[in-house]
């Protein structure tokens, strides 16, 4: 049942990526631009050119090799055109940028199809006849100059397998028939066989490769259909393809001295990478983990067995300490990836929605370096490109709008990933239109979903724009989300109530639904995807001059800096990032009964305490996760802790002591054990206990339950 | 006459001529103070005891979450799960006994191991319908030994299920 070249083809999608990404950047170059006498000598141009070559040819053959018919088709057009452009084919040179973009976003959209096995819709074919035009323009080019390349010319091959490719289980002959069957029957292929190397019979082993094949074949055959058959073998198999009559005739500086496609070059500039299943680096982490817990058991033995802080053996222990915790780090650094891969999709997507909607947009990409957990990034696919779609979609005007309100016809959009405090923030910044702050308004309360009294509820005020990254002590004033424009930082309730109302389920403010956009399935699904990464999502916006969404993610999923609290007993871990500020419950002052709010007091729980400016309830987390003391009597002096959720709820927390501040390796309750609600997940302590992680919004879930509101 | 549906992967049918000698390990246990044996293919390990961690709002029967070298291991209380009246007085030396089965690890507490007794395949009869105090679909089989009934656990049975999360009361 299995398919044995699962593994296999899986390796070459993984490496589509990653040669996508590199074709991404060689068309950036300058030698793609469309200008064949910009200021760039034909070295450099030459550089790009190979580059893309080489990265398309490979996927090429790499398809061929597993079958993939219609990916090596694809590959095998483009390639053509690239060869073109190598071969200094003026028509092929002055092919616009964009041209080439949509041929490589043509590929990968291939590559996703052979992956997916689902057929390429015929859209994108399109794309690969202009390509097709272009190079028959290329062609015609060449033929309008008959003495460029004489008919009679014919390519020379001489294809010498060694020993090590035997090893292999290659063998030439179906190399060579690939090679006679290229250009269809009743080619005249002369291929010869020298045996001049054969050594006497007696020294013949079963692996003595010592035949060189020759072969001529038609010059109506590109030099790259030539190589395909041969794209899987490295510099070991002397393959040498060369027009005969090389005396000089090339078009230009001959093609055939072009360094070899999958030579040794090509390796030396890969980046040396192996590919490890997530699975057993997340084992590493484990045991590298038990380490530390193995380090503190020993030093708790030592310390029973009257060893002395300032014995050897204790500096040993520390030596192995501080080489357990750097194995960690090493093992935390393992995951993670540059975003760059994923900038360079959002690319895609974005060209392939101006395209759809007929807008002009160009993206401008800063920061892909920054590199973020491996996990984090393969969820912020989704949300990226959605952000990116509706910055096209929405946000960026028709060219003629665009031009009539003063502004370049060309929208632009900008992604930047910056390290900011511990954490990655992820900017999406088109500038366009803007939010529409009265139609979202008018459409949430089409929907019912406008607050009942915007502005008068304090304690779950919808205001979206909390910053992240503000320190979680002293916070005196909630900070608008106007800051980063040079406007005065003045939100009106009704913008803030349109911001937080842009991340509801339902609410679509495309006039029209579109093709790309405007399901409905608003930016509540960025929102949602977001927060299960522990990362949020904000929004600035002036109007006429564009909007800017901000997504702050951490580092790693795996490691989590956390509070550890006593609760009825036992110990809790509480995400720092949720926590605002921690006080003594009794120097709360409680919310005057008769506050701005009943509604909210009766329904939320009976106990109000009025913090920065906000009623607030107060809940006993021994309450809410229904735990029953196992030590003696509650603590006298109960800790009050501020929480916040991606929804700006807050909620007081009172647990027995605050016991520490760390930073803990998050791990899953397994698949058998769905996280109760409230518990977020589990971590193993130095002591090598197991403490529970809480859940602020479960928390928050569990205080306005009505089953909570009954036990209380 | 039948081990499956929980019989390892290489148990030949039982009915097969040629498996009239063949034979099965079990671990000998002890839950509640009454003997069980467990099929020695689905342990993994023996661990001592460590306190499990309570995860709030799970059913008894989950005994709660042990660090299992740096993964989290789930800890089902054999008694309760089976329905026993625990033991009083309460075992000094528990041993949580680990399970594999399908790729799932869980742990149950039991109050000690004794033994591992290989038992021919014909000496083991199904379960009686009714009549024994264990809950229901836990039993692979019984079989006689020291002059009385030692009941063969079905591994499946102890493993973590969706019941164990969420008891409208159930917390500890």
């Amino acid at each position: 049942m299995e398919d044995p070249l699962g593994p296999i083809r899986a390796g070459f999608f993984l490496e589509c990526d990653e040669l996508l990404g590199a074709l991404d950047d060689a068309l950036a170059d300058a030698a793609f631009s469309g200008n064949p006498h910009g200021a760039r000598d034909d070295a450099g141009d030459d550089a790009a050119v190979h580059a893309a070559f080489r990265a398309v040819h490979s996927i090429k053959g790499g398809a061929a090799s597993l079958g993939l018919g219609d990916l090596a088709a694809a590959a095998h057009r483009f390639e053509t055109s690239l060869a073109a452009r190598r071969d200094g084919v003026a028509a092929a040179a002055a092919l616009p940028r964009t041209l080439w973009q949509g041929a490589a976003d043509h590929l990968a959209a291939a590559v996703g199809a052979a992956r997916t096995g689902v057929p390429l819709a015929a859209k994108g074919d399109a794309l690969a006849e202009a390509l097709a035009g272009a190079r028959m323009d290329a062609r015609g080019a060449v033929a309008e100059n008959p003495v460029a390349r004489p008919a009679s010319k014919a390519w020379q091959i001489r294809f010498s397998p060694d020993a090590a490719l035997e090893a292999r289980g290659v063998h030439p002959v179906p190399l060579l028939r690939a090679l006679t069957d290229l250009g269809g029957t009743g080619l005249a292929c002369d291929l010869a066989c020298d045996m001049s190397a054969l050594p006497p019979l007696d020294d013949i082993g079963a692996d003595t490769a010592a035949l060189t094949w020759s072969l001529a074949l038609p010059d109506t055959l590109a030099e790259a259909d030539i190589r395909a058959p041969f794209a899987f073998l490295d510099a070991e198999a002397a393959l040498q393809i060369f027009p005969s009559g090389a005396a000089g005739a090339a078009p230009k500086a001959t093609p055939e001295a072009a360094p070899e496609p999958t030579g040794a070059a090509a390796t030396t500039t890969a980046p040396q990478t192996i590919r490890v299943d997530l699975a057993r680096v997340d084992r590493l982490l484990n045991l590298a983990g038990e380490l530390l817990i193995g380090k503190s058991l020993l030093a708790t033995r030592m310390a029973e067995a009257g060893l002395s802080r300032s014995s050897a053996a204790q500096d040993a222990l520390d030596q192995l300490a501080a080489t357990c915790r750097t194995l960690q780090e090493s093992v935390v650094a393992l995951r993670s990836e540059p975003v760059k891969p994923l900038f360079q999709r959002m690319g895609r997507i974005l060209r392939e929605a101006a395209r759809a909607t007929g807008k002009e947009v160009s993206l401008s990409l800063s920061g892909e370096a920054t590199e973020l957990d491996r996990s984090v990034i393969e969820r912020l696919t989704e949300p990226l490109t959605h952000l990116i779609r509706n910055a096209v979609d929405h946000g960026i005007e028709p060219p003629e709008t665009r031009s009539a309100r003063g502004k370049p016809p060309e929208g632009r959009v900008s992604l930047t990933a910056t390290l900011r405090a511990g954490r990655v923030v992820i900017e999406v910044a088109d500038d366009g239109a803007g939010l529409d702050r009265a139609k979202i308004l008018a459409r949430g309360a089409a929907l019912g979903l406008m607050p009942p009294s915007p502005g008068t509820s304090p304690a779950w005020s919808p205001a979206a724009d909390r910053d992240p990254h503000r320190p979680a002590q002293g916070r005196t004033e909630p900070r608008t989300a106007f800051d980063t424009f040079d406007e005065p930082p003045l939100a009106t309730a009704d913008e803030r109530t349109a911001d937080s109302l842009l991340f509801r389920p339902g609410l679509s403010t495309a006039a029209e639904v579109t093709e790309l956009s405007g399901r409905g399935v608003g930016l509540d699904v960025v929102r949602t995807a977001l927060a299960s990464i522990g990362g949020r999502v904000s929004v600035t916006s002036r109007p006429g001059q564009g909007a800017r969404f901000t997504l702050s993610l951490p580092l790693t999923l795996s490691v989590l800096d956390v509070l550890l609290v006593r609760i009825a007993g036992r110990t809790f871990a509480l995400p720092q990032s949720a926590v605002i500020e921690t006080r003594l419950a009794e120097m709360l002052t409680p919310a005057a009964p008769t506050g701005t709010a009943p509604g909210v007091a009766r329904s939320v729980r009976d106990r109000l305490v009025a913090m920065h400016g906000r009623h607030v309830p107060l809940c006993a987390a021994c309450d809410l996760l229904r735990l029953t003391p196992t030590g003696p009597d509650t603590e006298p002096h109960p800790v009050a802790i501020l929480l916040t959720d991606e929804r700006d709820r807050w909620l007081a927390l009172s647990v027995d002591a605050i016991l520490d501040q760390t930073q803990v390796v998050m791990k899953g309750l397994g698949a058998a054990l769905d996280p109760a609600s409230g518990i977020a997940a589990a971590t193993i302590l130095n002591d090598g206990q197991v403490a529970l992680i809480l859940d602020p919004p479960g928390l928050m879930s569990l205080a306005s339950a009505p089953a909570a509101r009954n036990a209380a | 006459m039948t081990l499956s549906p929980n019989a390892p992967p290489t148990a030949t049918d039982p009915q097969a001529p040629f498996a009239a000698g063949s034979q099965d390990s079990y671990l000998i246990l002890s839950i509640a103070g009454e003997r069980f044996g467990l099929p020695a293919w689905a342990v993994r390990e023996i661990r001592g005891w460590t306190p499990p961690t309570p995860l709030p709002g799970a059913a008894h029967a989950l005994a709660g979450v042990v660090n299992l070298r740096g993964t989290i291991l789930p800890v089902i209380d054999a008694a309760l799960r089976l329905g026993l009246e625990p033991a009083s007085p309460a075992p000094t030396r528990p041993v949580i006994v680990v399970l594999e089965l399908d790729g799932t690890a869980c742990g149950v507490v039991a109050d000690r191991v004794s033994d591992i007794l290989a038992l021919p395949r014909q000496a083991i009869e199904q379960p009686p319908l009714s009549g024994h105090q264990t809950a229901p679909g836990s039993l692979l089989g019984i079989t006689l030994r020291d002059g009385g009934v030692l009941r063969l656990l079905a591994p499946r049975a102890l493993l973590p299920s969706p019941a164990d999360q969420r008891q409208p009361g159930g917390h500890q």
